[in-house]
């Protein structure tokens, strides 16, 4: 009897224990209508209705080793159109609709945003291979005209400002940006943007008030034409006229005396300094050539970023499969670009601006 | 005899004095000025045709200034090309344009003696023609032909 009863209450107190097993005390209670799910990046709550999705993406570190290669860092349920994608040095790896794709060798930073949400992830680039050329030419691999001379990258698709964001932006450049100011002129991609531009113009010639830029008939310096359009955004593309006659070095100084002329009366100015577009490859002359530009962006990135300015990288998407300009944008063989080749400008521009 | 021969005298170089200093050529028949940039056709390359804005911005012009206004400028920013037709309110607005204009040629030459010694050459031989309250600035390698095609229109002799 004993043991019967001994059997039974061990029976009774084993089914009671297995019953409560497989539990964790300390899980919460989950939110009607929600899912849970685990990522590499984050814990998130994805509620499936009535409440803000949370962004993330699949790691937090990517490493690409191939030219070309792509890694699918969202693939979420979030709209990929709602979602700002961006890399921070698109010469290294882009980032659109949630695909990083390895373009040169190097680190950058990938990052999304969504609704007041931001996400990063480290991308290093640690290509083993050479680029890929394509193209028909025969000639042997040493002529740079081998190659494809197509833009390499695709134009940006998404626009994180509209044309309206450029009503308050005066744009500072040279002849290359004249034609900038044609096009969007004509054609109001840039809203109501002022231009101050003039052929040969270079940041050497602004400082020291070699070359005065016209606005409205009149010829000032360089702050006093700023100041003169009422803009509350600058957006600069110099260099061409400068980095050949002064070096890379001289000229970053020479941004540092502009910066400053510009703040003197303009000191609420947001300055944006776009990487100098390349020339094509057949019309470098001497130092002015795209190693030097590559060389000179790559400190203009620098500088801007530690002056307080945005830098908005343009001239990869104006390059070929070689890193000069590409054939379809240039209109002389040389550093001018044609209407394709600025309608990518203006696409960069807004894919890129406003952070 | 001798008093009325000096007054008549004085009467006839006031009035001979009358033409002279003048700097414009006198308009003889008022033009569309549309219509005579539409006559320039395929002389000109691809323009732009700027706005009220971009000419005030590019080129000082103040768009109430003139009764018409077709300014136009090269697309490509490569080629010197430009074109300015003005019918100002007045003459003396019209004066001022001719000045701008003056001053205009004069950026373009000195944009392009370093990059394009061929479009300084073009931008060189340019033309302004003042005729009345019309000014005309034309920059073209076919001023020539421009420039006739306006005096043509103007009613001018070429």
């Amino acid at each position: 009897m004993k043991k019967f009863l001994c059997l039974t209450l061990a029976f009774v107190l084993a089914v009671g224990t297995l019953a409560g097993c497989g539990g964790n005390s300390d899980q919460q209670t989950m939110p009607e209508n929600t899912t849970q799910e685990q990522t590499d990046a984050a814990v998130t709550t994805q509620p499936t209705g009535g409440q803000t999705e949370t962004l993330t993406l699949e790691r937090d570190e990517l490493t690409l080793v191939n030219y070309g290669e792509t890694w699918t860092l969202y693939s979420g349920p979030i709209g990929l159109d709602q979602i700002t994608f961006r890399s921070e040095n698109t010469a290294v790896a882009t980032f659109e609709k949630g695909v990083v794709t390895a373009v040169g060798k190097g680190e950058t930073v990938v990052h999304a945003e969504y609704n007041g949400q931001k996400v990063s992830c480290n991308v290093y680039c640690n290509l083993q291979d050479e680029p890929e050329t394509t193209g028909t030419s025969t000639e042997q691999s040493t002529n740079p005209g081998a190659g494809s001379r197509d833009p390499y990258l695709a134009p940006p698709t998404s626009e994180a400002v509209p044309a309206s964001f450029f009503d308050d932006a005066v744009f500072v450049g040279d002849s290359v940006s004249l034609k900038l100011s044609y096009y969007a002129g004509d054609t109001g991609l840039l809203g109501n943007a002022k231009f101050l531009v003039r052929g040969s113009y270079g940041v050497a010639n602004a400082v020291y008030d070699e070359l005065l830029m016209p606005w409205q008939g009149q010829e000032m310096k360089i702050e006093d034409a700023v100041q003169a359009t009422g803009a509350k955004k600058m957006f600069v593309m110099l260099g061409m006229n400068d980095i050949a006659l002064y070096g890379i070095d001289k000229t970053i100084e020479n941004w540092g005396k502009l910066l400053e002329r510009v703040r003197s009366k303009c000191p609420d100015m947001e300055i944006y300094i776009q990487s100098m577009s390349p020339i094509w490859i057949g019309g470098e002359i001497g130092d002015l050539n795209n190693t030097n530009i590559d060389a000179y962006n790559v400190a203009l990135k620098a500088f801007a970023e530690s002056n307080g300015c945005k830098f908005i990288d343009v001239a990869p998407y104006m390059k070929d499969s070689l890193g000069g300009l590409a054939t379809p944008y240039c209109s002389d063989e040389y550093v001018h670009v044609t209407d394709a080749g600025v309608d990518t400008w203006i696409k960069v521009l807004k894919a890129y601006t406003g952070y | 005899m001798k008093k009325t021969l000096s007054i008549l005298l004085a009467a006839v170089l006031l009035f001979g004095l009358a033409g002279c200093g003048s700097k414009n050529e006198e308009a003889a028949v008022t033009m569309d000025l549309q219509q005579v940039y539409a006559g320039f056709g395929e002389t000109l390359p691809e323009m732009t045709m700027m706005s009220d804005d971009m000419m005030l911005n590019f080129c000082g012009i103040n768009r109430a200034d003139c009764k018409q206004a077709v300014v136009s400028v090269s697309s490509d920013g490569l080629r010197a090309d430009e074109i300015w037709l003005l019918e100002a309110n007045d003459a003396e607005t019209a004066d001022n344009l001719a000045k701008l204009a003056n001053t205009r040629i004069e950026r373009k030459g000195e944009e392009s003696i370093t990059y394009s010694p061929e479009q300084y050459e073009i931008v060189q031989k340019a033309e302004i023609i003042q005729s009345g309250n019309y000014v005309a600035l034309i920059v073209s390698p076919d001023v020539d032909t421009l420039a006739a095609q306006f005096r043509t229109a103007a009613g001018l002799e070429g």
